[in-house]
């Protein structure tokens, strides 16, 4: 009994070091601005877009192919996005025209 | 030193000419360009100022849009998009303008924009986004389309400055316009002026030669047409003579076979010749044989008879000696008296015997003696004719050996003229090729006569041309 369970952790371990999760990353909304003006990640991964400001955020996309929209994002709030295709989006808020954040999915 | 052709020339003067005038109109089209940058980019500045007005009115078409319908994205990034091109459109209006003022005007857009009008518009728009639709509604009539009027009254001042610019520039325009137009007039008539007299040197260069070439490819074409008039005659001739060469061939054919035919029975009777000749000379050493014996047998006879002369000498003598017995015998019958009567008569008897015998000796002395003048003459006669015969048969073998070559002659020459009725044959097919190419040569001579008037025609327009001296 012990064997077998020595030779699962093995293979489990053997397995999670031959596979690529998919990673989570993070971008906060501060003072009118987004916390960096470019991120690159792989594709299947997700940003979660963390509003922590003290007002709200309308987050969205529309480049082709990589188009979503957080819609109204009341401060405190946070919303996920998955990004499984690859190419460059670029992620606007619709309050403060100024801020933009460019997101290139590449493997 | 080699003297230049006239293209050569033509090129040295004309290229030169190019290129000077390839650099005037580089420097004019410079100069035109660069007297319309100033209005151009008076224009430019104008087009700038008019499209950051209309940005301005699309941003806040999108805003009002968005006041009614707040989830609508369209109008968001309708809106992000107007933001984004204006600010790019500021910036190339700063980048354009070489103007103070311009630079001026732009600073204090970028200012109250940075400063006011954005919080402004952001407001409004947290407080649309905040769900506080009346206070966006007062914040942005009430504030905002206050500084947004400071901000298109800015905006007016650069297309009011640009116009300025612009007015401006179309005098300098006008006046640069006014030289750069005196001034490529001048080129062009200058330059009209030296290709004119260039082109009037080479036509007048080109119209004498051609005027040369032309006088002698009109005697060369004079020269043409009377060869080909004796190319036509010729060829006509050619034909002729062929057809008749024919004609003769075919008549030398047919005589030449009957010369084939008597020569093949001059053959035959060549080789009947040879074989007559040869029983001659057969015939004729058996009959030099026989004459061979002939004379040997009268040379036995003469000596036959020689012998029987010797004999009948000495019968002769017997009949002396018996005469001269029969004479003693008589003397002593006589001196023996009546006795010797008897003998005295047989004495006489005896002598009248040696006398007819002597008498007969010398009958047949005188007849061997005939025979043998006979047989000598015979011998002589003989041995002529074995002389006569030896040389008949020489030339009886001479002939047979001119009749064999004849004989021989006789083949060949069959063989011959078997070669010589070939060779008319192929001869008679080689007139027939002659005449088709006659014909041809005829044809062609046509076609060359109707060619040279043709070229008659071409020269006339060209001495048309050229005129009739340089």
């Amino acid at each position: 009994m012990p064997e077998k369970l020595i030779r699962a952790c093995c293979i489990a371990v053997a397995i999670s070091g031959s596979l690529s999760f998919a990673a989570d990353h993070q971008i906060v909304q501060k003072d009118r601005s987004f916390s960096q003006s470019e991120i690159t990640i792989k594709p299947g991964d997700k940003i979660t877009f963390q509003n922590s400001d003290d007002v709200t955020h309308n987050v969205f996309s529309l480049t082709p192919g990589m188009e979503f929209d957080l819609r109204r994002q009341a401060p405190g709030a946070s919303s996920t996005v998955p990004f499984d295709k690859e190419g460059t989006a670029e992620v606007r808020c619709s309050i403060h025209p100024k801020m933009k954040v460019l997101v290139t999915v590449k493997k | 030193m080699k003297r230049l052709t006239l293209a050569q020339r033509m090129y040295l003067t004309l290229v030169p000419l190019a290129c000077m005038g390839l650099i005037i109109s580089v420097i004019t089209a410079r100069s035109l360009r660069d007297n319309a940058t100033p209005l151009i980019r008076a224009q430019k500045l104008k087009e700038l100022a008019l499209t950051s007005l209309s940005l301005l009115i699309t941003q806040d078409d999108a805003t009002k849009t968005m006041m009614l319908d707040p989830d609508n994205p369209t109008s968001n990034m309708r809106k992000i998009k107007a933001y984004d091109e204006n600010q790019k459109v500021i910036q190339n209006i700063k980048a354009l303008s070489q103007s103070r003022e311009v630079r001026n005007t732009i600073d204090q857009m970028s200012e109250l924009d940075a400063k006011v009008l954005r919080d402004i518009d952001t407001s409004v728009l947290e407080a649309m986004g905040d769900g506080k639709t009346d206070k966006a509604r007062q914040l942005y009539f009430g504030t905002y389309e206050v500084q947004r009027a400071k901000y298109e009254a800015y905006i007016h001042r650069l297309v009011e400055i640009s116009e300025g610019e612009a007015k401006t520039a179309t005098a300098h325009l006008k006046s640069s316009n006014a030289i750069s137009l005196r001034n490529i007039l001048g080129s062009l008539l200058a330059g009209l002026l030296i290709v004119t007299a260039c082109l009037a040197y080479f036509a007048k260069a080109i119209t004498k030669r051609m005027y040369s070439v032309v006088s002698r490819l009109n005697q060369e074409h004079m020269a043409a047409q009377d060869s080909t008039a004796l190319i036509t005659k010729a060829s006509r001739s050619l034909s002729e003579g062929v057809s008749s060469t024919s004609t003769a061939i075919q008549q030398i054919d047919s005589s030449v076979l009957t010369f084939a035919f008597r020569l093949k029975k001059n053959d035959d009777h060549a080789i009947a010749a040879r074989a007559s000749s040869a029983k001659a000379v057969q015939n004729a050493d058996h009959a030099s044989e026989a004459i061979s014996r002939l004379v040997e047998a009268t040379r036995e006879a003469q000596r036959s008879s020689d012998e029987v002369l010797s004999i009948i000498k000495v019968m002769n003598e017997i009949s002396f000696k018996t005469n001269l017995l029969a004479l003693n015998a008589s003397i002593e019958a006589a001196r023996a008296g009546v006795a010797g009567a008897g003998f005295a008569v047989v004495a006489d008897e005896v002598r009248n015997l040696a006398r007819s015998s002597a008498d007969a000796a010398q009958q047949t002395a005188d007849l061997v003696q005939a025979s043998v003048q006979k047989t000598k003459q015979g011998h002589q006669i003989s041995e002529y004719a074995a002389q006569a015969l030896a040389d008949t048969i020489s030339e009886a073998h001479l002939i047979h050996g001119v009749i064999d070559e004849i004989a021989s002659n006789s083949r060949l020459q069959n063989e011959n003229i078997k070669e010589i009725t070939d060779s008319l044959t192929y001869i008679g097919s080689i007139g027939q090729k002659s005449a088709h190419e006659a014909e041809k040569t005829h044809q062609v001579a046509e076609t060359l006569r109707n060619r040279s008037h043709t070229v008659e025609e071409i020269v006339e327009e060209l001495v048309a041309l050229v005129g009739t001296s340089a």
